[in-house]
């Protein structure tokens, strides 16, 4: 009699356990079909990779021309003020699918601190900025940005090698020099202890 | 009559369309034609399991595969033979032998068909069915990638085809090195270029569409092995078929199991064929070792070994608590001792390989956290259905051998990982189909009622197809051209290689690394170095390109690997220098392993350099699309 109870429960416990497999992989079936098609979505986006390093946003296009926001060349009129500084960087976000990683820069210095937040959505890149400057009254602010590949500027467009960059500022004033392959932003600072944009940078590759 | 239709429609249709297309656009088409491609790349890969069938009366995998394959080699012996003693065209030798393997395969594919039971041709049916499948869905895959039908993806391949070219010409070539100077390290004897040369010179397939079609008809012959082993252990056959789809859809960077034809995924293809053996036993082991060992020396020992763990512990039907059981949980339990010490920082190629890296320039191996998000990335969610499945395999009483061997065949890929000597990714050769196995056998075991079981499978390897599209995306960036297109040759690439075949090239030919590789997997010529051209070659190149003088002109030649006997190749991919801003951020002038695709770049050849290579006794030939050709 005991024999059988104990078989019985034993065939009881190994039912169950089947069971409770069967409906722990259909879940897990059904939980992993939607994130793994998230994780696909990604490529429908342009594979351009971007990242904070040497004081600077670098972009890496996939035709491995890259262009960066230089954090060093930044002026105030003729001051170059973040030269020496070291920026606080913080890296956030997941990585996976449409969402791609956020990085926040804050670069003190004894002219002025200036904060960047750059997020990517879609194929485009986005960089706030914010300049607090705390010294004198300076007249113009000027960001930088070098690619490493001269190309054909067009209507606000960098193009090179299938792929297209266009750069676009709310408050700024974008000037591009194709005999250096550079651009600058530049920034009324006249009587302003705050500077603020909204950079985007839309990039498309290999259009077919 | 009915069940013998597939079969049928098979051969008459292979047979109609090459007739047809023969008569309708000619027989030149034929070799850039990629439905023809691949007809000739699956009689090359499906022949030998139809010999293994039908004259060594054994199954279509398995040893019998595997000596089947010797054809080629002997194909190649016998060309060789007759070029060196009749003095008989090779080539011609190839071509023939490319039409005879073609009968043979169709004769036999019919005897097959009309000499079996109803039975053994259903089951071909199916296989000629889940052939052609797996060939569909990888073309719908490629199509919406942007791969073209003629496409080279692997440069691998145009260095194997170097050997091709040699072999084709008459020359010995008992390994690559012996006949390419393509070939820095010694891996493997010519074994896998017999095959290749049978497509590319017997059958004169374009190179382009060569790539693709071996790539697509490799696959799917790998797929129906896989789909044999996995049958053996689990007898529903939908389920056995989802298995094989979670098997070959994971894009595995570096080991590359199902993605392109080279010498380390044919060997995994004769192991899978080794393991498909009904009662393999130490001798047949034996027989078939020098052919493991010959297809490539490093997978050769590494599957050897594994071979021999699989025949000490694990070659019986059903293993309950025994040794094998134990084997399979230390290895599993080996790969967190070993990812401990890479977590510490440790590692093989840090700790003894030292001049490799040094020589490379960086490390070829991710280091943690990197190295588990890159096996995320590669295997997505059937990591999370692997560990699942390996719990359940071994908490049972009674498991079949293969499903505890398969734990420990990852196990040991994953431990030669984490070890990380250099390159260690390609130890994950074939970690897919255990995987598949796995998962497999442990979605049978749920006893789902049919059909949800298959559905469930299917879902499964759903899951995994995005991480495939994703990973094989990442991997074509490298070779997509400014135009979208995904392939290392060009069109201008195409029409230098048909201009310079006209040309007799007793010289050394110098150019970019990228247009050496293409042009010596074409045409049996050497080259400065081919596509693993030195670095300061490259850099003395390109100064004598923009400053041609006696200096740079003898730093040139004086150069190792140019030599003095040489003709020059301009091509616009030198010129693109221009478009730096700096040349220290010239990609392929700073990295032995870059190169640039595009060969459109519009320049002007400089007056100076023509000027100075006709005083040197050089003359000028036009090629198509702005190239130059300098020769003596």
């Amino acid at each position: 009699m005991g024999a059988r109870v104990v078989l019985f429960i034993h065939i009881l416990i190994e039912c169950n356990m089947k069971n409770i497999l069967k409906v722990l992989t259909i879940l897990l079936v059904l939980v992993t079909i939607p994130i793994s098609i998230y994780y696909g979505l990604r490529a429908l986006n342009t594979p351009y990779t971007y990242t904070y390093t040497n004081n600077s946003i670098v972009v890496t296009l996939p035709n491995k021309i890259w262009f960066e926001f230089s954090g060093t060349k930044d002026t105030l009129d003729e001051d170059n003020i973040f030269e020496t500084e070291i920026p606080q960087v913080e890296k956030s976000g997941y990585d996976i699918g449409l969402q791609y990683p956020k990085y926040s820069i804050y670069t003190p210095s004894n002219v002025a601190n200036k904060t960047q937040k750059v997020s990517r959505k879609g194929n485009t890149l986005n960089i706030s900025l914010e300049v607090d400057i705390q010294k004198r009254t300076y007249e113009k602010y000027v960001q930088y940005i070098y690619f490493s590949q001269y190309g054909d500027i067009l209507n606000g467009i960098y193009r090179q090698d299938g792929c297209n960059v266009g750069i676009s500022s709310q408050n700024g004033k974008i000037i591009w020099n194709e005999e250096n392959a550079s651009a600058s932003i530049e920034y009324d600072a006249k009587n302003m202890v705050k500077i603020k944009d909204n950079i985007e940078v839309n990039i498309s590759c290999y259009e077919r | 009559m009915r069940d013998r239709l597939i079969p049928t429609i098979a051969t008459i249709g292979a047979v109609y369309y090459t007739v047809i297309f023969m008569y309708a656009k000619g027989f030149e088409s034929l070799f850039t034609d990629p439905i023809f491609g691949l007809i000739t790349c699956s009689i090359v890969f499906l022949l030998p399991a139809l010999i293994s069938k039908s004259i060594f009366k054994k199954s279509y995998f398995g040893l019998g595969y595997i000596l089947s394959t010797l054809i080629y080699p002997l194909i190649y012996i016998l060309a060789y033979i007759v070029n060196r003693y009749l003095g008989i065209d090779a080539q011609l030798i190839y071509i023939l032998s490319a039409l005879i393997i073609s009968f043979l395969f169709i004769s036999l594919l019919v005897y097959l068909t009309y000499s079996q039971s109803r039975g053994e041709v259903i089951k071909m049916s199916k296989s000629i069915l889940v052939f052609l499948f797996v060939i569909v869905l990888l073309f719908v895959i490629y199509k919406i990638l942007g791969v073209p039908n003629s496409s080279i993806t692997s440069l691998d391949f145009l260095q194997h085809n170097s050997v091709s070219v040699q072999m084709s010409n008459g020359t010995l070539c008992i390994t690559p090195n012996d006949c390419s100077g393509l070939f820095k390290k010694l891996g493997y004897t010519t074994y896998y270029h017999t095959i290749q040369t049978m497509i590319t010179q017997g059958f004169g397939i374009e190179i382009g569409i060569a790539e693709v079609t071996s790539r697509l008809a490799f696959i799917a012959t790998s797929g129906l092995a896989v789909l044999s082993l996995i049958q053996r252990n689990v007898k529903d056959d939908e389920l056995a078929f989802a298995g094989m789809l979670v098997s070959l859809f994971t894009f595995e960077l570096g080991a590359y199991s199902f993605n392109f034809l080279i010498p380390q995924t044919f060997a995994l293809l004769l192991f899978i064929n080794i393991l498909n053996e009904e009662k393999l036993t130490w001798k047949k082991f034996l027989v078939v070792l020098p052919i493991l060992f010959a297809s490539h020396f490093v997978f050769g020992i590494f599957f050897s070994a594994l071979l021999g763990i699989y025949l000490l512990f694990f070659q019986k039907k059903s293993i309950s608590k025994d040794l094998g059981r134990t084997v399979a949980l230390l290895s599993f339990l080996a790969i967190a001792i070993v990812f401990l010490a890479n977590w510490r920082g440790f590692s093989v190629e840090k700790l003894i390989q030292q001049k490799d890296i040094e020589q490379l320039g960086f490390f070829t191996n991710y280091y943690f956290p990197d190295n588990v998000i890159y096996l995320l990335k590669q295997y997505g969610f059937l990591i999370v259905f692997f560990i699942l499945s390996v719990v359940n395999t071994l908490g049972r009483k009674k498991i079949p051998s293969i499903l505890l061997y398969s734990v420990v065949y990852i196990s040991v890929g994953l431990v030669c990982y984490f070890l990380a000597p250099t390159y260690a990714n390609k130890f994950l050769l074939g970690s897919s189909v255990f995987m598949g196995i796995l998962i497999t056998y442990f979605i049978s075991k749920l006893r789902i009622k049919r059909p949800y079981g298959f559905v469930l499978l299917i879902l499964i390897f759903l899951t995994s197809i995005p991480f495939y599209f994703v990973n094989l995306k990442q991997y074509d960036i490298f070779y997509t051209q400014s135009s979208g297109k995904v392939s290392a040759i060009t069109q201008e690439d195409k029409d230098l290689v048909n201009s310079l075949k006209d040309i007799d090239l007793d010289c050394r030919l110098v150019s970019d690394p990228l247009t050496q590789l293409i042009v010596q997997s074409q045409i049996p010529v050497d080259t400065a170095g081919g596509q693993y051209q030195e670095l300061k070659t490259r850099r003395d190149f390109l100064t004598f390109i923009q400053n041609p003088n006696e200096n740079t002109y003898n730093e040139l030649i004086n150069n190792q690997e140019v030599g003095k006997n040489i003709c020059i190749l301009i091509t616009p991919r030198i010129y693109t220098y221009k478009r730096y801003v700096s040349e220290d951020q010239i990609y392929w002038l700073n990295s032995m392993y870059e190169y640039e695709i595009d060969n459109d770049y519009h320049y002007s050849l400089s007056e100076d350099l023509v000027t100075f290579l006709k005083s040197k006794g050089y003359e000028l030939t036009n090629m198509p699309s702005q190239q130059y050709f300098f020769s003596k």
